[in-house]
């Protein structure tokens, strides 16, 4: 008999299961790609397109995580509704970001410093994506946005010694990021397959 | 006898709520305590059952009075929630202060 109830790991293990799907990682994913293809051909109506991503998401997640693993609220004293709250938040920020830039980018000569920017700074953008993601990751505490931070790091590291375009890196982080999101939904989808409905459904 | 026997014997455990003593039952209890609700779906997959096992479950927390169901739109969908009512919290944080209170008494 075992009385020791851990209601931390409880909600602990409530929380990675509905973040398990890895919808996450596919709209960080193609964020990063559709930026990158904005930055190139400063398309506007794509950047507008990330603005909109935060609403995606929920309707994603609708679609394929409740149907499946079932719905969850988060009490609000708990860990696991601050770090919602917290990546809520982030989105939020990012999206104002995005505003932000899409608002200037109505005159090219302020959008364009960002290209040569990534080209000429490898090292500091290897640092920034390493930051910004572990601050995700961080916020989230979904460990794998800390192998992504890594990765990311590599990859443009690699590209300030390897003769590489420094905006080709970009839409190759987020097409990976993309993909192993992409592996998690299919696992998930895999080990939670649809139910019939019940008399609590 | 000896101590250790004697002090088993002492031990009272008519007061512990064996509705909520059932493993099932306690990690259903165990696991709306922690969220503020959750659907029916939602359990099983986390506790790892069979429809029917949570549904009788369910069945006897909710006539119990520890569990209510809520039938509320959550973006526009229709979702039938399961929440900790006031006596299932008072019940279940009864239950852990007794039998931690239990197993503390208990010779090592």
């Amino acid at each position: 008999m075992n009385t020791n109830i851990d209601t931390k790991e409880i909600e602990r293990r409530a929380y990675f299961n509905y973040h398990s799907d890895g919808i996450i990682d596919i709209f960080l994913g193609i964020s990063i790609m559709m930026f990158t293809v904005s930055l190139i051909n400063t398309t506007i109506s794509m950047v507008w397109m990330i603005a909109l991503f935060p609403l995606f998401y929920r309707d994603t997640k609708r679609r394929y995580t409740f149907p499946r693993l079932g719905y969850v609220k988060f009490t609000e004293k708990t860990g696991a509704s601050g770090r919602s709250t917290m990546l809520a938040m982030t989105l939020a920020a990012v999206t104002l970001v995005v505003g932000f830039l899409v608002f200037f980018s109505g005159f090219p000569d302020n959008y364009d410093w960002m290209v040569p920017f990534i080209e000429n700074w490898k090292l500091v953008a290897a640092g920034f994506s390493l930051v910004a993601l572990s601050l995700f990751g961080y916020m989230s505490e979904i460990k794998r946005l800390y192998y992504y931070a890594v990765g990311s790091f590599i990859l443009f590291a690699a590209g300030a010694i390897i003769p590489i375009q420094g905006y080709i890196i970009l839409p190759v982080i987020g097409g990976l990021i993309t993909l192993s999101g992409g592996y998690h939904l299919y696992r998930f989808t895999q080990e939670y397959p649809l139910e019939p409905r019940t008399e609590y459904e | 006898m000896s101590d250790p026997e004697k002090q088993v014997k002492d031990l009272d455990m008519s007061e512990i709520d064996k509705l909520i003593h059932e493993p099932v039952r306690l990690s259903i209890i165990a696991h709306l305590a922690v969220l503020e609700s959750a659907d029916a779906l939602f359990l099983k997959n986390q506790i790892g059952l069979t429809w029917g096992n949570l549904s009788t479950h369910l069945k006897r927390l909710e006539d119990a009075g520890y569990v209510e169901v809520i039938k509320e739109f959550i973006d526009r969908k229709p979702v039938t929630s399961l929440k900790l009512t006031e006596a299932g919290r008072d019940a279940f944080q009864t239950y852990r202060e007794r039998m931690t209170g239990f197993l503390n008494e208990l010779p090592k």
